[in-house]
């Protein structure tokens, strides 16, 4: 108590946030005008505290949103994994090929390829990220999974033991790996294709599972397809397939970075998946060899049950056995082009890669050289070097060519996915330089997009508009 | 007291109970989720997302503000540097209280990267309004509108500690091990913080 009789602020906070200030301090309160009006502006500051806190608790969230994120989470987790630990075993040297074959096919440039070793230390895979791929790989050699969500990833596999496991998630497909070699497609986290090499593979789907050989594939048509009823349990993987080393292609298209994504590390290399996808959808473009019969064998459910299952398509079989990957198509116009295109790749993703690196240590103008130079490749990741050049020059303070460049960009590609950005970064160039009529243009136009670039383009409107009124 | 009252008594007294089990619960699963997470375990940071997401998305919200496009984000990259930073955590505190602490950490680095970027931003003749939280579900009342535009205007460490504490209602040691400094320095800010309220909102001291 102070000398007046009155407890210090700081004792009656104390004897406030008490469950029981005590007789003491309620007596006080009782006789004390001032002390009581304190005691009541400390409990409307509380009450009205509480009631903000309940009004700004986030909604919350149901299961489908709280899954979404658990996985983004883990698969961002994966995905930035360091180095761990030797591989246990040497893998098959005879799969090496399939492997390889699988990287030409695709088109990938392997020198290009982010490499994210994931695992502990007792795992029979390590994952290989060819482009900005997000996937979580956890578990020991007993029950090892790789789950992917996004982009593509090599999965490299030592020999597995009869009583170990190794399966590829994506979204709500799995399968399980006995001994082989096969490639997977997904879209948006949907199983589309799948085509074994080498070896066989189970599929996994709500229960039912079928078996894919040598030359099988499957393959479903661009919209979602329906999960077949459940219709028994999962057949046991078969002990006498494993012990073959195996490699795996998880193939996943991933569009290129979204308008307004933030600056970050990782759209370099998305830039680059951008380039890879082209090639994907020109490979995918290529004539089919033909049509063989259907293979697969559904183990647990009568085909009657798996009314929505896929309809496997078996592709006719490769030269050199069932070890061999299929026999590469003749070269339609679409391939001609894409391969054409894909000598222009690994000199542009260079310059690109250069570019990044002199951006991020702030040699803009440099950054700026680096950048044109890849756009200028006519590489399928021309447009995002053109956007990076913008951001390196004006970051260099050279908003002149900055603005210039923009300018160009845009007329060359309308919708670039960055464009709203440019659209933004133009009218505030224009505002700048008093060119109110141009910046309104060009402000206007970036205002239409619905994220953050919106937003701050429709504030800057407003000023516009706002100072414009003030003259 | 009639049998009904203390009936209803028994009730509340068991469901507290019930709930500090589970909270204890909780917190030994947290903290054995953080023992694995040290060793590369990410089977244990789903658990540990499944156990603390809500809690964790609340508090970003409170201190980023709800309508904020990157709670969700910065709830993720907790998360991410929780499990990078997990083998530092020796089980000397909370685990939901580290975990908490992490957050605060990944919301008061945001705060100053938008800072910065709106200093460059305004390096281009227009200020970059992202960081303007429009709060729309506050418009229908003016003291909580009028509360929440004085707790902007309150230092980091004043807001951090009457948002873990007056609205997260932690108590002051949860709020000393999130943000890993003294009781003592907790109930000082706490004091500070309202007595700065206080003096926004015209309350005479």
């Amino acid at each position: 108590m102070s000398t007046n009789g009155c407890p210090s602020p700081i004792e009656l906070e104390r004897a406030f946030d008490a469950a029981d200030p005590g007789e003491t301090v309620r007596e006080h309160l009782d006789a004390c005008p001032r002390c009581a009006s304190r005691w009541e502006a400390l409990q409307q500051l509380a009450d009205d505290a509480a009631e903000l806190g309940a009004v700004l608790d986030a909604p919350v969230r149901d299961a489908p949103d709280h899954a979404q994120a658990r996985a983004a989470l883990l698969a961002a987790a994966g995905a930035s994994m360091p180095a761990r630990g030797p591989r246990p075993r040497p893998r098959a040297l005879p799969v090496v090929g399939a492997a390889a074959a699988l990287l030409l096919l695709s088109g990938a440039a392997l020198a290009a390829t982010l490499a994210l070793r994931g695992g502990g230390p007792a795992q029979h895979a390590t994952v290989t990220a060819l482009d900005a791929a997000a996937f979580a790989h956890f578990g020991d050699t007993h029950d090892e999974v790789i789950r992917v969500t996004q982009g593509r990833v090599l999965v490299d596999v030592s020999p597995l033991d009869s009583d170990e496991r190794l399966r590829v998630i994506v979204g709500e497909s799995e399968i399980e790996v006995v001994g082989t070699a096969f490639e997977v497609r997904a879209d948006r986290d949907t199983l589309r294709e799948l085509r074994v090499f080498h070896g066989r593979v189970e599929l996994r789907e709500a229960g039912v599972t079928q078996t894919f050989e040598a030359g099988d594939r499957l393959t479903r048509p661009g919209t979602a397809a329906p999960i077949v009823a459940n219709a028994g349990a999962p057949a046991a993987a078969t002990p006498d397939a494993r012990g073959d080393g195996a490699d795996i292609a998880v193939q996943l298209p991933e569009a290129a970075p979204a308008a307004g994504a933030p600056v970050t590390a990782t759209n370099a290399p998305a830039a680059l998946t951008a380039a890879r996808e082209a090639d994907h959808v020109a490979a995918a473009a290529r004539p089919s060899p033909g049509r063989g019969s259907a293979a697969a064998r559904a183990t647990a459910a009568p085909r009657s049950q798996a009314v929505a299952a896929p309809r496997p398509v078996r592709e006719a079989a490769a030269p050199g056995g069932a070890g061999a990957p299929p026999p590469e198509p003749a070269r339609s116009v679409e391939a001609a082009t894409a391969g054409t295109r894909r000598e222009a790749e690994p000199e542009a993703e260079r310059e690109f890669r250069a570019g990044w690196a002199a951006l991020q240590s702030g040699d803009f103008a440099t950054a700026a050289d680096w950048f044109g130079g890849a756009s200028r490749r006519g590489a399928a990741l021309s447009d995002d070097a053109a956007f990076w050049r913008v951001v390196s020059l004006a970051r260099g303070g050279r908003t002149q060519a900055a603005a210039a460049d923009a300018g160009a960009l845009l007329a060359r590609s309308p919708a670039h996915p960055r464009a709203a950005e440019l659209h933004l970064l133009l009218g505030g160039w224009y505002s700048a330089d008093g060119r109110a009529a141009d910046a309104y243009r060009e402000l206007s136009v970036a205002a239409a997009d619905h994220g953050d670039v919106g937003r701050a383009a429709r504030a800057a409107l407003e000023r516009l508009q706002s100072s414009a009124g003030a003259e | 007291m009639s049998a009904r009252a203390r009936s209803g008594e028994l009730v509340s007294l068991d469901a507290a109970r019930t709930r500090a089990d589970e909270r204890r619960d909780a917190e030994a699963r947290a903290s054995d989720g953080l023992r694995r997470c040290a060793r590369g375990d990410m089977t244990a940071l789903g658990e540990l997302f499944d156990l603390y997401a809500r809690d964790l998305t609340r508090v970003v919200a409170k201190l980023l503000g709800p309508t904020d496009a990157d709670v969700d984000d910065l709830v993720q990259r907790a998360f991410l540097a929780a499990f990078t930073a997990a083998p530092h955590f020796d089980g000397s505190r909370s685990a939901r209280a580290w975990l908490i602490g992490v957050a605060v950490n990944v919301v008061r680095n945001e705060r100053r990267a938008r800072a910065r970027r709106s200093r460059l931003a305004g390096a281009f003749g227009w200020a970059r309004p992202t960081d303007e939280d429009p709060r729309q579900a506050l418009e229908c009342r003016s003291e909580l509108r009028q509360l929440d535009a004085c707790l902007r205007r309150l230092s980091e460490p004043l807001r951090e500690v009457f948002v873990l504490s007056q609205l997260e209602h932690l108590p002051a040691t949860a709020v000393a091990e999130a943000l890993d400094v003294p009781v003592g320095t907790v109930h000082r800010r706490l004091h500070d913080a309202r007595a700065k309220l206080l003096e926004l909102r015209g309350v005479d001291a």
